[in-house]
């Protein structure tokens, strides 16, 4: 066992003491790390481009307002109250946006999040202008207005029967009516999520890709393959090694983004339902519950990269190749749009790294049937991952232990 | 003891690098000669089990080259040895170390032991990418050591060393040499004239001579000749003769080669040596590929 983590440690030095991977894992850190502050940094401009307030004076103002609304139910009165502030704003011509009123800003602004609510129980969605004119009584139904929604969208899929029961069967756990909650800091943890763990896996796959295919460029496989250990204990340690470099790196870069979004917006909301979100999300979750599942999503995602970049590694001798290759597994399918009335293949989709990345595709209402059983994304999706990755490994172990040196 | 090859060939495209090659080793250091594209690499990589053979059978005392056992007695130097930059000379006979089931202690004392015998101590904790192209072949030797192999194998390690670098490494393989198989290939015939037991010549993919030095320069014996003839002579030996030595002299040029018969009525029967025998061989196949 002494052996076997001797060579985890300089696998694991081999790895993270080069060059490529410091510069990636410096970058990678910086460029997460800022990102979270993309949508507060710079200022607020109206329609004539007249400076309104800096970006993060905005945000504190609407982080006021929301925290005056926390704990409200989500009724007939509030809405009620939201409506009778937008009713205020003027209408506006196309040359000027309704949000730059006095009035918007004075009165209505503080109500934007209740409209967004309820616009979104609507489709086509509901116009500011409609929204103006909502009666009491469309007010008072508003999650009658979520239900038919719901299942109207589930009627129009391709999924099964079952399937579409299964998902009203959940969507019925779901408690109303909603409690309004300040929940920005977590909204902006699992925005920023998807482009933290793109940046992870790009940053394993830099620090990975020479696992395996680096010991041709260094000319050093000759001397690994004829030792006792080379085609044995070496390979369990490297594939160790990938797990853990994968695992640590990409719980750093939550933990950072988390840390971040929870000092700058605000730990509120933590226990508030996530359909504050997106209304039509069909799953009992608070905040904290789906941002700790997407983040188990992200890292099964990245690990199952991980995974691939050393079975490849494996195969070629170049870890330039690796990357690329890596790199178009994680890119090109962000750019592949498939119609979810082709469900196979667009669940199957949503079963690569990149796309399992996506909060959307974790909490869709898409579900996964194998033998007539139903599983919902965000399980389905990390096993999947784990299966493909536990998959990989005697791919990789044979592809490194039989290379042929020429 | 007795590391067995039976029968063991391999081929790569249209090429035979290794052709039905059989070969019994016991202890000692076997030389083994052959000039670009003889099949020595390739044989040493069959030998090691980094390569599989298309057929036959490598075997140490009933162990096949394949098992993990095979390969705990194996101690091996390739060509073009690489390294990791960034590594030490200590951290990597470590990571060695732990490749060959070293454990962590013996494996610092036996570094340590083997950094000295190889004239390494003082940059112990420097790192491989500063060192000399001699300091890495001695790295190399004392990685190859790491587990007192019963088997050493050492493809060309004197490629690159200068005269003094070259001596001290036949030394220390001669050192090293008694209770185990050495097999050591090289293009430089003096360190196997030197120090080899046994001397083995492989030409395209066959094992052509398989013997003591005395025993296989008796293939030339009586062929060695030396002269000294005009320039125009000395052109058309060169072109007829694989000439070992030729140097101009102020009453012609001087040529040693090797003839089948006397070349020109001045020319004197010399001893033979492995150098003559080397290019009695490997001429026609530098002849062939004209």
């Amino acid at each position: 066992m002494n052996i076997f983590y001797d060579l985890v440690r300089f696998e694991f030095k081999k790895s993270v003491f080069r060059k490529s991977s410091a510069i990636a894992i410096i970058i990678g850190l910086i460029v997460s790390a800022l990102s979270v502050y993309g949508t507060i940094l710079g200022n607020s401009y109206d329609r004539d481009g007249n400076v309104v307030c800096s970006k993060y004076d905005e945000m504190v103002t609407d982080r006021s307002y929301a925290r005056k609304l926390s704990g409200r139910e989500i009724d007939a009165d509030l809405i009620e109250e939201a409506r009778t502030a937008y009713a205020s704003v003027p209408q506006t011509d196309s040359q000027t946006y309704y949000t730059d009123t006095k009035e918007y800003q004075e009165k209505a602004r503080q109500y934007s999040e209740i409209f967004n609510i309820v616009r979104n129980v609507t489709s086509p969605h509901m116009s500011m202008e409609e929204f103006q004119k909502l009666t009491p009584q469309t007010a008072g139904h508003i999650y009658e207005m979520r239900s038919e929604l719901q299942s109207q969208l589930l009627n129009d899929t391709s999924m099964s029967e079952n399937a579409k029961s299964f998902v009203l069967k959940k969507d019925s756990e779901i408690t109303t009516p909603f409690k309004y909650d300040y929940t920005d800091g977590y909204r902006r943890f699992m925005v920023i999520m998807y482009s933290t763990a793109m940046i992870s896996a790009a940053v394993c796959a830099i620090i990975l890709a020479p696992v395996f295919s680096g010991e041709f460029g260094a000319n050093t496989a000759p001397i690994i393959l004829s030792t006792k250990h080379g085609k044995g204990k070496l390979i369990r340690a490297k594939l160790t090694v990938v797990f853990l470099i994968t695992v640590s790196f990409t719980l750093l870069l939550m933990l950072i983004n988390y840390a971040e979004c929870m000092l700058m917006w605000g730990r509120d909301g933590a226990s508030s339902p996530i359909q504050l979100m997106y209304m039509l999300i069909p799953y009992n979750m608070t905040y904290l519950s789906a941002a700790a599942i997407y983040c188990l999503s992200i890292l099964c995602a990245c690990i199952m990269s991980s995974a691939l970049t050393a079975l490849l590694s494996s195969k070629l001798r170049s870890s330039f190749a690796v990357i690329v290759i890596i790199s178009l597994t994680l890119i090109v399918p962000m750019f592949i749009h498939v119609s979810e009335n082709n469900i196979l293949l667009y669940d199957l989709l949503q079963l690569l790294p990149s796309n399992m990345m996506n909060i959307w595709a974790v909490v869709s209402s898409n579900q996964y049937e194998i033998a007539g059983l139903v599983i919902p994304p965000y399980i389905f999706m990390p096993a999947f991952a784990i299966m493909i990755s536990a998959l990989t490994i005697p791919f990789s172990y044979a592809g490194f232990s039989r290379q042929k040196i020429s | 003891m007795e590391l067995k090859i039976d029968s063991v060939t391999k081929k790569f495209a249209e090429k035979t690098a290794c052709d039905n090659v059989s070969l019994d080793l016991r202890n000692g250091i076997y030389g083994l000669l052959g000039s670009n594209g003889a099949g020595k690499t390739t044989l040493m990589r069959m030998m090691c089990g980094v390569m599989r053979p298309d057929s036959g059978t490598i075997s140490y005392n009933g162990i096949d080259v394949s098992h993990e056992d095979y390969r705990d007695l194996l101690g091996y130097l390739p060509q073009d040895f690489g390294y990791y930059p960034e590594f030490t000379a200590m951290d990597f006979l470590l990571y060695i170390s732990a490749l060959k089931g070293i454990p962590k202690k013996r494996a610092k004392e036996k570094s340590e032991e083997l950094l000295e015998l190889t004239a390494l101590t003082e940059v112990i904790k420097k790192k491989i990418k500063t060192f000399s192209g001699g300091m890495k072949q001695r790295l190399g030797i004392a990685q190859a050591m790491l587990n007192d192999p019963q088997i050493l194998i050492l493809d060309e390690p004197t490629a690159g060393l200068d005269p003094k670098e070259r001596i001290r490494f036949r030394n220390l393989i001669s050192g090293m040499s008694s209770k185990r198989i050495v097999l050591l290939s090289t293009h430089i015939v003096s360190d196997i004239e030197h120090i080899a037991d046994t001397i083995l010549i492989m030409k395209s993919g066959h094992l052509i001579q398989n013997g003591q030095l005395g025993d296989i320069l008796k293939a030339i014996e009586s062929k060695v000749w030396e002269c000294t003839v005009s320039n125009d002579k000395a052109l058309g030996f060169s072109e007829k003769y694989p000439v070992i030595n030729l140097r101009n002299e102020q009453d012609g040029v001087f040529m040693r080669l090797v003839s089948d018969e006397k070349p020109c009525v001045n020319a004197v029967s010399k001893e033979a040596a492995l150098e003559d025998l080397y290019l009695y061989y490997f001429c026609e196949e530098r002849e062939e590929k004209k």
